[in-house]
């Protein structure tokens, strides 16, 4: 029997979908499973018991508590699938919408977080899935996948080539941890697992993948008072965690 | 009271729409609304965060198109403090535009809108999807894929990420393009050129196996906007071009100048604007915007063989073309100008140069415009920003308030066609190309 799978969206941007249909394994995955509802490429609109239900987008009002209610009772497995499922996500920064992960409403059985899911992420949650398994995530920081946490404490160079940096026009630099050049990174209190896309563009990391736990005030905390914020930066509150809102 | 017909959710739309048909007693429209929802929200909390995070924020308004929004955004920003970017960095930028067209409008015809024309619109729902035609036209499927991956997983290896890229900043591109890339992408191009050739034919045997339909349904002549470069089709950067209903190009303005042609209507049912020609009036000055108005607004195409696309694309449908079922054929003839434009920028000589961004970027106080076409339309972010960079003001007018005041009108069209003059009844539906 193929596992009936349903995927819907709540105030999202269908990022996760689109990062799912380009999936390399999108093809196999229609193969092995019966989809039964996902009105971004099907005109079936009821929604019907299934296996498993993959759920993009915050909540942001009561229709959706009730339809997460309705969906609760027909799946199985309920998963939150990206970010702003998972926990909240962009809208996070709207002081006039609240945007909830959907764990808020009802319980999940797992999260497929990132902004969207980087594809080796969602291609092995898909697969734990259908293998009726748990979803596995990398349960790291990003700083531990960093190819620039060495430079903290050593000072030797290492020449990452695919690494660029503000002055990488002019001359060679030694890549270093942005925090220690003085730019916020949230790559310590950020999951692993997207491969460190932005470090590697020479950008700091902004969160996406969200925190580590779903219980992270405290962690987010720690981390502000590691950091010495100038005053200029202290004003805009949710640069620090743009895609999770702790309890502060 | 007349009936009212509420049909929610839209499927296979990008985005989350609701369309209500209001009826009269004796069956005559009485009114449409389609409504969306909105970016007000992004509007306001970009207030009072510095300017060059915005290409970082804006492009989640959203995942089909975040690519356009990206660019809009970092333009915008260039444009508010004064930036001119490198040359390479304008060609890095346009590669990635171009690969987004490329997935999007691929992903668009064979998603969302091939599989009505391709089973008939009275098939079956459970197979008059993508799924459907994976499953009785495994190739067509499958090629279809193959082109959205291609482009995509460009944009994934040389931007970080397909999907919410980042490498677009103020100044430039974070990244130049690293030699192995293009060489990657360079040997996939063929297939790529062959794989879209392939679906221009398709397009065309589509529409030619509906043509009456085509020239009925919902014809409606509306303003147009789009932009060109000197008149040539430009996804990236040029005037705003207004055409009107008869196909008289009556504005060809700079970006930058939009406030003064540019008009937005506030409904009450929905929460995205209705754009329109400020010097028509609402509701007469309605546009549209999309992969037809753009081809309508241009003199020509960039690239040779879409060139010659666009010319039989308007010796069957004619020029001004207001048939809103040709903006999927239009939508083929833009996928093959992104994907020629993006084998000529990966041959360009000067594409891996590293001058890619201007390293004495310093935020201060101005007023910015970047405008791009993103796949459904127009696209144009707006900010103020104080003496540190901090924006004061943002306005967005996404593709979806370019076009939704011109697609209810083509509804309004349409539920007459269906209500009042019963046209289902009178003209003849052809077999679908794939029987159910
Ligand atoms: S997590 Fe990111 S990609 Fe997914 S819906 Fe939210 S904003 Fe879009
Ligand atoms: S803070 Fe950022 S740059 Fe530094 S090690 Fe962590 S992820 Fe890397
Ligand atoms: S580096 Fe950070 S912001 Fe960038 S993709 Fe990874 S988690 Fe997201």
């Amino acid at each position: 029997m193929k596992l009936k799978f349903s995927i819907i969206s709540l105030t999202s941007c269908s990022g996760c979908i689109s990062a799912l249909i380009s999936l390399d394994i999108f093809e196999d995955f229609l193969e092995k499973v019966d989809l039964v509802y996902f009105p971004f490429i099907m005109d079936e609109k009821r929604i019907e018991e299934c296996d498993v239900f993959l759920i993009e987008g915050c909540v942001i009002d009561d229709e959706q508590i009730k339809l997460l209610k309705q969906i609760r009772r027909k799946a199985r497995k309920v998963v939150a699938f990206g970010t702003c499922a998972a926990f909240g996500g962009i809208l996070n920064l709207s002081e006039d919408i609240n945007g909830e992960p959907i764990s808020n409403y009802i319980e999940i059985d797992g999260i497929i977080p990132g902004c969207p899911p980087p594809l080796k992420i969602l291609g092995n949650s898909l697969i734990n899935l259908l293998e009726n398994k748990k979803i596995v995530l990398p349960e790291k920081n990003l700083c531990y996948d960093c190819p620039l946490k060495e430079n903290i404490q050593k000072n030797f160079e290492i020449s990452i080539d695919e690494l660029m940096d503000e002055g990488y026009k002019t001359e060679k630099v030694i890549p270093k941890c942005f925090l220690e050049k003085n730019i916020l990174c949230l790559g310590p209190i950020t999951r692993a697992g997207c491969d460190c896309s932005c470090i590697k563009l020479g950008i700091p990391c902004e969160g996406c993948m969200g925190p580590l736990k779903q219980d992270y005030t405290s962690t987010i905390i720690n981390f502000l008072s590691l950091l010495n914020l100038s005053d200029d930066l202290r004003k805009y509150k949710s640069i620090f965690f743009r895609f999770s809102k702790p309890n502060l | 009271m007349g009936k009212v017909i509420d049909i929610e959710p839209l499927t296979r739309l990008e985005g989350h729409g609701k369309l209500t048909i209001k009826l009269t007693d004796d069956e005559k429209v009485d009114k449409v609304m389609f409504s969306i929802t909105s970016t007000r929200f992004f509007e306001k909390f970009l207030e009072g965060r510095p300017m060059e995070q915005a290409p970082r924020i804006t492009p989640r308004i959203c995942g089909i198109c975040p690519v356009p929004h990206h660019l809009a955004s970092s333009k915008a920003v260039d444009d508010a403090w004064g930036l001119k970017i490198p040359k390479t960095a304008e060609k890095l930028r346009r590669l990635m535009i171009n690969a987004k067209q490329i997935s999007s409008h691929a992903l668009h015809f064979f998603a969302l809108a091939a599989p009505d024309l391709i089973f008939g619109p009275t098939a079956d729902p459970a197979i008059r999807n993508v799924v459907g035609i994976i499953k009785k036209k495994p190739e067509w499927g499958l090629n279809a894929l193959e082109i959205m991956k291609i482009a995509q997983l460009f944009i994934k290896d040389y931007a970080g990420k397909a999907i919410h890229p980042m490498n677009s900043l103020p100044g430039g591109v974070a990244r130049p393009l690293p030699e192995e890339i293009r060489d990657r992408y360079l040997k996939k191009m063929d297939r790529l050129v062959e794989l879209t050739l392939w679906t221009v034919d398709l397009a065309k045997t589509v529409v030619n196996h509906y043509l009456d339909v085509i020239k009925t349904l919902g014809v409606t002549e509306l303003y147009n906007v789009g932009i060109a470069n000197n008149g040539v089709h430009d996804i990236y950067d040029g005037t705003i071009r207004v055409m009107d209903p008869k196909g008289k190009i009556v504005e060809d303005t700079k970006p930058q100048e939009y406030m003064n042609f540019l008009g937005e209507y506030v409904t009450s049912y929905s929460l995205a604007t209705h754009i329109f020609y400020k010097p028509v009036g609402y509701p007469d000055g309605i546009w549209d915007g999309g992969p037809l108005p753009m081809l309508n607004v241009a003199d020509k195409m960039k690239t040779p063989i879409a060139d010659k696309a666009l010319k039989e694309l308007r010796e069957i449908v004619g020029h001004p073309c207001h048939m809103p079922l040709v903006n999927n054929w239009a939508r083929i003839v833009e996928l093959v100008e992104a994907v020629e434009r993006m084998k000529e920028l990966l041959e360009d000589p000067d594409i891996c140069d590293t001058d890619v961004k201007l390293s004495d970027v310093e935020p201060r106080e101005g007023m910015g415009v970047g405008c791009v076409e993103a796949p459904r339309g127009l696209l144009i972010h707006n900010y103020w920003s104080d003496s540190k960079g901090i924006i004061t003001k943002a306005n967005l007018i996404v593709a979806t308030n370019n076009s939704v005041g011109g697609e209810q009108k083509v509804m309004e069209t349409l539920a007459k066609q269906i209500f009042e003059e019963k046209i289902l009844e009178k003209i003849k539906i052809p077999d679908p190309i794939i029987p159910t």
